[in-house]
């Protein structure tokens, strides 16, 4: 089964690229997204394994159009067993280190291959868009057409999140939500039942539909003018990527290194280690240590060798195993903030993980830099 | 004891006498399942108030740029004996070094003067060995940290028995350094006894009290000296994520995997290739023993040849830690137990040896 985005092969040059997308006529019932990932990769062919052996390794066949490059890959359709082919143009801003993919895959063809590879892989990981960054973008919707609304969203609460809301604040939950009155919805849904959204829908008259995930996925589902509508989503995944950079950069400055100094008789190497700091929006009740706990194991981030100091205020201090990204760092976590620190070469895909995870247990907390 | 003459003699009584034995083991069980967590849980406690020193003196640290002393060693004489400071922060323009002791609880003052005591006097007999790392040394300040609560106490104890030792307090939850000083002798009788840093703007910092930007961030996760479930539980992540990341299958490792390991995370430290190899053969030894590896070539007497593999059940890494903590705490509270309550069934019997129940004399 075949239902692919084409374009005439050829060498293209960014603008002349984005140009192409712009203008390019859809297969009937499709739908074009834009995905963003994060990478370690400045280029394609730096690295062990560099980007184009990571995708290779997992399946996906490159082609060369120029500054772009068309990426294959596969899956088997869980339902009918057909092999699904599915094609993104790519292009990996060396700047950013970002991998911005457009194409019109479903959410299940992403699942299976380039998401796949942003959960499993090291040096690959999403776009996370949360709370704060999707408020960016409402906003902006907003300015540009004042009668934008929110049609439909997802949104979730996690037992362990600061974020309670009014009743039975330990449960697990998610709503899915229809109408027309989406922006109100959420937030009555959010003070009520303290879920965070994970998908939102925009009906922007003048523009489209769009739908937007907290993976870093950007959804195009009504066009009104083609060009409009797809400069527009081209606009709303800059915002986002701007935003997140952001905190990235910040989280990128965190490093461990060995570095020798020299007495009267030999050289000796010290440690020298800078963290990423995550600041909580409030002082936390002591209450609160047990519940990131638990959100740290939900996420699959395993404690080790650590201990709580609690009375008045509290401490948890240790070492962090993340199962997903397998990756090890140390964390002091108090009252008012957490101190996450490499303990070798930092990991960033595995920080972001852990960020994405803080995010969601305060979402008005702020990433900092040491002082 | 050999772990099946306890089995052996436990067979021989009666069934009353064996209930009697049973629930004094089981208690007996619980009570050093109990001590021996008690006792890791003070080590991670130690742990983190060394790597709360650590952090405060990082190089590039507010401490560090204003008075130049940085963190250099853990453990800094840890091969010379077991009595041994925690930490090496040494100033390269004054040559000045700073040993730092860290108590994360103190029962009785007097005996942890005594071992600080204890330890300066083993260190005077070394100082050669910090020479080979530091040039001719200007100056030693001797320095307890304990608990900012108890540091008080600390420094007037100390001054009623004329030590030399400077005492800092620390406040985890303000993330506080401070110097303390005794009430009953004035700055300069406190620089000249030993008891405050001569070097001023250390002294002047440390005296109104530091605010670590830093927390107790595990920056050195292990020591020579810390805990060995402490190693083992590190060791053993560590592995895990380096095979996973090489693609290497973890169903077989060896010594030297393990103490590649081991060579980084001692980096840090005054040891030699030799005296990693024996740590990491030391852990390999306990992790054999509490049932936490499984020996795959047991005709393989040497250690450092035998192929090994977790014999704790799990593949993911919060299955394993949680299983080497259970082994290591639940095997080593079994034999103290077994132990423990053979000599007790003794006064309950109202007999003083156990030989006539065994053919073999049981070894303890």
């Amino acid at each position: 089964m075949k239902l692919s985005l084409k374009i005439l092969p050829k060498k293209y040059a960014l603008e002349e690229f984005i140009n192409t997308i712009l203008l390019l006529k859809l297969p009937p019932y499709s739908r074009i997204k834009i995905l963003c990932y994060f990478t370690q990769y400045e280029n394609w062919i730096d690295g062990n394994p560099n980007l184009i052996e990571l995708l290779k390794k997992n399946g996906v066949m490159i082609e060369d159009f120029g500054e772009i490059k068309k990426l294959t890959a596969f899956y088997v359709d869980s339902r009918t067993q057909e092999k699904v082919e599915i094609v993104f143009y790519t292009r990996l801003n060396p700047d950013a280190k970002i991998l911005y993919c457009i194409t019109i895959a479903s959410m299940t063809g992403i699942n299976y291959t380039l998401d796949r590879i942003a959960r499993n892989s090291r040096g690959f990981y999403f776009l996370p868009i949360g709370v704060y960054t999707f408020n960016l973008i409402t906003n902006f919707l907003l300015q540009s057409d004042k009668n934008t609304k929110c049609t439909y969203f997802s949104a979730t609460h996690s037992p362990w999140s600061t974020i309670e809301g009014e009743v039975r604040s330990r449960i697990d939950r998610t709503t899915i939500y229809y109408g027309f009155d989406g922006f109100q919805s959420l937030e009555e849904l959010k003070s009520f039942y303290g879920v965070l959204p994970k998908t939102i829908r925009y009906d922007v008259p003048d523009y489209g539909i769009f739908e937007i995930k907290n993976s870093g996925c950007f959804t195009l589902m009504g066009e009104k003018i083609e060009v409009e509508s797809r400069r527009m989503l081209l606009k709303l995944s800059e915002i986002a990527i701007k935003d997140v950079l952001v905190k990235k950069e910040v989280i990128d400055a965190a490093d461990f290194s060995i570095i020798p100094i020299e007495t009267e008789s030999r050289i000796i190497r010290i440690p020298k280690s800078t963290p990423w700091i995550y600041k909580f929006s409030k002082e936390l009740k002591d209450e609160y240590l047990d519940l990131l706990i638990n959100g740290l194991i939900e996420d699959e981030f395993t404690l080790f060798n650590y201990t709580t100091f609690e009375g008045g205020s509290f401490i948890l201090s240790g070492m962090v195993y993340d199962e997903i990204k397998n990756n090890i760092f140390t964390i002091h976590v108090d009252n008012s903030k957490i101190i996450v620190a490499p303990s070798k070469t930092p990991q960033f895909d595995s920080f972001l993980r852990f960020y994405e995870t803080l995010e969601y247990f305060d979402p008005e907390g702020v990433v900092q830099a040491m002082d | 004891m050999s772990l099946d003459s306890y089995e052996k003699f436990r067979d021989s009584l009666s069934k009353r006498n064996r209930e009697i034995l049973e629930k004094i083991y089981s208690e007996k069980f619980e009570e050093h399942k109990n001590r021996i967590e008690e006792g890791f849980d003070s080590n991670q406690m130690h742990n983190k108030l060394v790597n709360f020193c650590i952090n405060c003196f990082q190089t590039d640290s507010f401490l560090y740029n204003k008075t130049g002393y940085e963190f250099v060693f853990v453990d800094p004489l840890y091969q010379t004996g077991p009595k041994n400071f925690d930490i090496a922060i040494f100033k390269i323009k004054n040559k000045g070094l700073l040993l730092v002791e860290c108590k994360s609880r103190i029962s009785d003052y007097d005996e942890i003067i005594d071992d600080v005591q204890e330890t300066i006097s083993d260190t005077i007999k070394n100082v050669y060995m910090l020479e080979n790392y530091f040039g001719p040394l200007s100056f030693i300040n001797y320095v307890l940290c304990v608990d900012a609560v108890d540091a008080q106490k600390v420094v007037e104890k100390i001054y009623e028995r004329n030590v030399p030792i400077c005492t800092w307090g620390c406040s985890f939850f303000q993330k506080r350094l401070r110097l303390f000083k005794s009430e009953k002798e004035s700055h300069i009788q406190s620089i000249e006894s030993g008891r405050m840093h001569g070097d001023e703007s250390l002294r002047r910092i440390l005296y109104e009290g530091h605010e670590s930007a830093r927390g107790t961030e595990s920056t050195i996760p292990i020591f020579p000296s810390s805990h060995m479930l402490t190693i083992l539980n590190h060791t053993n992540m560590t592995l895990i994520e380096s095979s996973i990341l090489r693609g290497i299958p973890l169903d077989s490792f060896d010594f030297v995997r393990l103490n590649e390991i081991m060579e980084r995370e001692m980096l840090f430290t005054t040891f030699n290739a030799k005296k990693v190899e024996e740590l990491t053969q030391k852990m390999i030894e306990t992790a054999l023993k509490k049932q936490i590896y499984e020996d795959k070539e047991k005709d393989i007497i040497d250690i450092m040849k035998k192929s090994l593999r977790f014999s704790i059940p799990g593949r993911k890494p919060s299955t394993i830690i949680k299983n080497i903590h259970k082994s290591y705490i639940e095997l080593n509270a079994m034999n103290r137990a077994k132990s423990d309550a053979l000599e007790e069934i003794k006064n309950v019997l109202g007999i003083t040896t156990l030989d006539r129940f065994f053919k073999v004399k049981p070894e303890f």
